[in-house]
């Protein structure tokens, strides 16, 4: 079932990857639908590895439904899986006490699918972006930074002082992603983290991104439904679908042959423009 | 009221927040199963337009203007008479459905309450339509899917149910607000397949605000483009892709074309190879 | 949150129940200062001569009686009260957002042990308690504290933890932890800011209510001991004398309600004023459709949200939304 091409473990053949997941698992119990009908399972994520190498960035695109964001609590460790293992830097990365994990906070950070749930409706704006900064103990001068990263996405850094319901969806996930880079993350984490940008503003995001790649060497992962950002900012690409990776490889030739035929079907309903 | 007069009317719609006019001066019409797409920057005021329809905005704005929904002023009206309509004739599909769902309550009641409220439905007949209605925009298991609560679904689930809910009253005018994000492109197919169907059969009036250029060119037929609350720029929206006017509707497709990505061609992916 | 607190003040004061229970409790705290320093009489000095004096110049609010002066009991009672009330209340803040803590934060089996601890002694009635507590330490002002506090802060616990397990269910809660914070971070800048609104409203009943059972205590005989004046104490000294002298027992009668009801409408002031959301929140959807028209279930708060005016009214903006001059956020200049 699984379509892997040859460099689908990210490009880092033989070299220890940074980012490492091993045979995954996580399943949730539904309710009943009958009173005496045994309860339901529903597999989220089946069996999946996954490898990022240092400074690589890889796309997840998939079905909705398809166990993406189930996968990125499990990579974050916010998750226990049922099976399997997650590792950075070859240490074990396992969902406990907030503590035990904060060398993988400071080094990975994410931006989660819904901004609006995702930013405390009490924090002002300012106090948000600033929470990892001041969690992880990041030295220099925290307000400057935020400063810094407000500007990088195009938000005025006066509006620090404001609550998240005071913006428009696209400026929450400008707040989601400054609070992320904020703290100079290796790695970047996103779940859909441009889907309520408008295209000018996802222009800037998506160049923003790649420039960190490229002279920080951030590493990514991307869940996106959208194609276009994948192929600009991933090297590698994994479709997932049902809980597991149904083809992984380099974004280049799964994008321009695909072998599994959700792939093609996901590949053929891209909604196009016009000819100029 | 004439088959062929407008649906909505809105006639220099102002929203005033916080001392700034977020929403200038905004004028359209929209006739019985006609689409028109609403697309302009982040902030531009997109949602507080469709939320000043629905008489949603929040407490502490200032709102004038003309808002006819079938020839009724809304605008002003009591909150009562509009909760009436809200969900019957007029139904909004919320851009951040996490909000917009309430998360104690089972999503199958959440989709089929404005059946109950609006239609007088029995218990069994909605709990019924929450699943028929759970089939057509396509979420999977059905019948055990409308016995969960919001957070046990996931994000383009959630859209699904708010799509869901906005549908089942087959209403005379919906509000999408950006009502795919969450989806991936063949569900959003079928989901966008399944609003035309309800425009072409029920004459529902859409409003469809969106970021994704080329779903706006599928969807809809005319386009307004919106900065900073002002509409600059409207036309048929073939027109106005191919040639926009206002330079920052061309900015804006420049940008669209450029993060777009290309079936053979191929040639921007994977612009970066890795070292 | 130190910050807001002026904001929190202004937003009080700007909100019609807010202003009206700031008024009511503030008299009872200005009627204990008065207090400190002066009273027409010595409260339990007795006056054979006034014996039921009427209300006039002489006795404002009439005499007792012994001729005491009910006026300088009022005074001196709302002192008692005001201590009795604050002191259970703090008590009760800190035994209710604790055991809701300790029911939700620990592991799962300790956590559960205190959930249902909680469950066992919400069976277990104040009186009861204070009666156990008076028995052993004799009646005191601090054995009606002490039994306040705890039984109602038993009852907070409850109501709390529903609450902070919402809380800590949030995806803002998730975010936090994936930006690394500590849990004593997350309860103190997410858990806490959260139950806010609920634990207010909570603690100004328990305030209202702590009022009435000091009174209900001391006229049993378990909290206040004479010769301290209280209104409790009043109320069960002048009650035999109801049907004779019904204006004697008016004044600490309207002294408990009235101070009920202000704590009550200052606890609706603070969780309003505490909410950056509720100046945004509309109005709709307690009647008609809610989720297709939305916003209306907010996922945030349990407790109802008050009746806000009507959105659509194109009136003055409403209280407490400050008036900003601009919105430079707002996307710069165009890009190409
Ligand atoms: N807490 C939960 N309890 C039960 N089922 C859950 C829970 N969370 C997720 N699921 C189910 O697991 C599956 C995978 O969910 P997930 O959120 O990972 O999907 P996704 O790939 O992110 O989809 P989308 O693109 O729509 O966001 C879904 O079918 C969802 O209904
Ligand atoms: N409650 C509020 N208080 C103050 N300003 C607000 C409030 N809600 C929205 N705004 C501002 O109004 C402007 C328009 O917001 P709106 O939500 O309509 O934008 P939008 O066009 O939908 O953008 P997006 O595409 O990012 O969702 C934004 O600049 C936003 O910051
Ligand atoms: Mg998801
Ligand atoms: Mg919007």
């Amino acid at each position: 079932m699984t379509a892997v091409r040859e460099q689908a473990d990210g490009g880092a053949t033989g070299a220890e990857p940074l980012f490492e997941a091993t045979g995954l698992v996580r399943s949730y119990r539904l309710a009943r639908t009958s009173p005496f009908g045994p309860p339901g399972v529903r597999h989220a994520v089946r069996d999946v590895t996954l490898r990022l190498a240092d400074g690589a960035a890889l796309g997840i695109v998939g079905e909705s439904g398809s166990g993406k964001s189930t996968l990125v609590r499990l990579l974050l460790g916010l998750d226990r899986p049922d099976a399997g293992t997650v590792r950075y830097r070859g240490r074990p990365v396992v969902a406990g006490r907030p503590r035990a994990l904060r060398w993988f906070r400071r080094e990975v950070q994410v931006v989660f699918q819904d901004p609006a749930a995702s930013l405390d409706p009490r924090m002002t704006v300012g106090a948000a972006v600033a929470e990892p900064l001041a969690c992880l103990g990041v030295p220099g001068d925290h307000d400057e930074r935020v400063d810094e990263v407000l500007r990088a996405v195009d938000l005025d850094p006066d509006v620090r002082g404001r609550y998240p319901h005071e913006f428009s969806g696209g400026q929450r996930q400008r707040i989601a992603i400054a609070r992320a880079l904020a703290p100079r993350p290796r790695v970047l984490v996103g779940d859909e983290p441009v889907s309520a940008l408008d295209v000018s503003v996802r222009a800037q995001i998506l160049d923003l991104l790649g420039q960190l790649a490229e002279r920080h060497r951030l590493g990514l992962v991307l869940v996106s439904h959208d194609l276009g950002v994948v192929a600009r900012l991933c090297d590698q690409i994994a479709v997932m679908r049902g809980g597991t990776l149904v083809e992984q490889g380099a974004t280049a030739d799964v994008l321009s042959r695909p072998a599994h035929p959700y792939a093609r079907a996901l590949l053929a309903a891209v909604p196009r423009l016009p000819p100029p | 009221m004439t088959t062929d007069a407008a649906v909505l009317e809105v006639t220099d719609l102002r929203v005033r927040l916080g001392g700034v006019d977020v929403v200038d001066g905004v004028s359209f019409a929209l006739a019985a199963g006609e689409r028109l797409g609403l697309i302009g920057e982040s902030g531009s005021g997109k949602s507080l337009t469709a939320l000043a329809v629905l008489g949603l905005l929040p407490a502490g704005a200032r709102v004038t203007g003309s808002v006819r929904l079938q020839g009724r002023e809304l605008l002003g009206g009591s909150d009562r008479e509009l909760s009436r309509l809200r969900g019957r004739d007029l139904a909004m599909i919320f851009q951040e459905p996490s909000t917009a769902l309430n998360p104690l309550m089972r999503v199958g009641r959440q989709i089929s309450e404005p059946l109950r409220l609006h239609r007088g439905y029995s218990r069994q007949a909605a709990a019924r339509a929450a699943v028929e209605l759970a089939t057509a925009v396509g979420l999977p298991d059905p019948q055990r899917l409308v016995r969960s609560y919001p957070h046990e679904l996931s994000g383009g689930q959630r859209q699904r149910v708010c799509i869901a809910a906005a549908l089942a009253c087959r209403p005379a005018l919906l509000l999408a607000d950006e009502p795919t994000t969450a989806l991936d492109v063949t569900v959003q197919a079928e989901i966008l397949a399944l609003l035309g169907r309800l425009v072409a059969e029920a004459g529902t009036a859409l409003l469809f605000i969106t970021h994704d250029l080329a779903v706006v060119a599928a969807v809809t037929r005319r386009l307004a483009v919106l900065r900073r609350g002002r509409v600059v720029e409207t036309g048929a929206t073939d027109d106005v892709l191919r040639a926009p006017a206002d330079p920052h509707t061309r900015a804006l497709l420049a940008a669209a074309r450029l993060t777009q990505w290309n079936l053979p061609a191929a040639g921007s992916a994977a612009a970066r190879t890795s070292p | 949150m130190t910050g807001s607190v002026g904001a929190l003040v202004r937003g009080v004061w700007g909100s019609r129940s807010g202003r009206l229970g700031a008024v009511l409790s503030g008299l009872v705290v200005v009627a204990a200062v008065v207090s400190l320093v002066w009273t027409p009489y010595d409260p339990s000095r007795v006056d054979p001569a006034a014996s039921w004096a009427p209300v006039g110049t002489a006795h404002w609010f009439g005499a007792d009686r012994l001729g005491r002066d009910l006026f300088s009991q009022v005074l001196v009672g709302a002192r008692t009260t005001l201590v009795v009330a604050v002191a259970a209340t703090a008590i009760a803040a800190a035994v209710g957002v604790g055991l809701a803590l300790l029911a939700t934060l620990p592991p799962r089996l300790v956590a559960e042990g205190v959930a249902h601890l909680v469950d066992v002694l919400l069976a277990f009635p104040v009186l009861l308690l204070a009666m156990v507590l008076a028995a052993v330490y004799g009646g005191s002002r601090w054995t009606a504290i002490v039994a306040i506090g705890v039984g109602a802060g038993i009852g907070l616990g409850r109501v709390t933890r529903g609450e902070v397990r919402r809380v800590l269910g949030a995806d803002y809660v998730l975010a936090a932890r994936a930006a690394g914070a500590g849990t004593g971070r997350i309860v103190r800048r997410h858990v806490l800011p959260n139950i806010a609104p609920t634990v207010w409203v909570q603690l100004s009943l328990i305030l209202g209510l702590s009022v009435l059972t000091e009174a209900a205590l001391s006229y049993l005989g378990f909290g206040t001991p004479p010769p301290t004046p209280s209104w409790g104490r009043m109320l069960s000294e002048l009650q035999p004398y109801l049907t004779l002298r019904p204006l004697t027992l008016l004044w600490p009668g309207l002294a408990v309600v009235l101070t009920v009801l202000g704590f009550n409408l200052l606890g609706d002031g603070l969780r309003e004023a505490g909410d950056p959301r509720l100046r945004e929140r509309p109005a709709g959807g307690s009647d008609g459709a809610p989720r297709t028209a939305a916003a209306a279930t907010t996922p945030a708060s349990t407790t109802p949200a008050p009746p806000a005016p009507a959105p659509m009214a194109a009136v003055a903006p409403t209280a407490g939304s400050a008036p900003r001059t601009r919105l430079r956020w707002v996307r710069g200049e165009g890009r190409a």
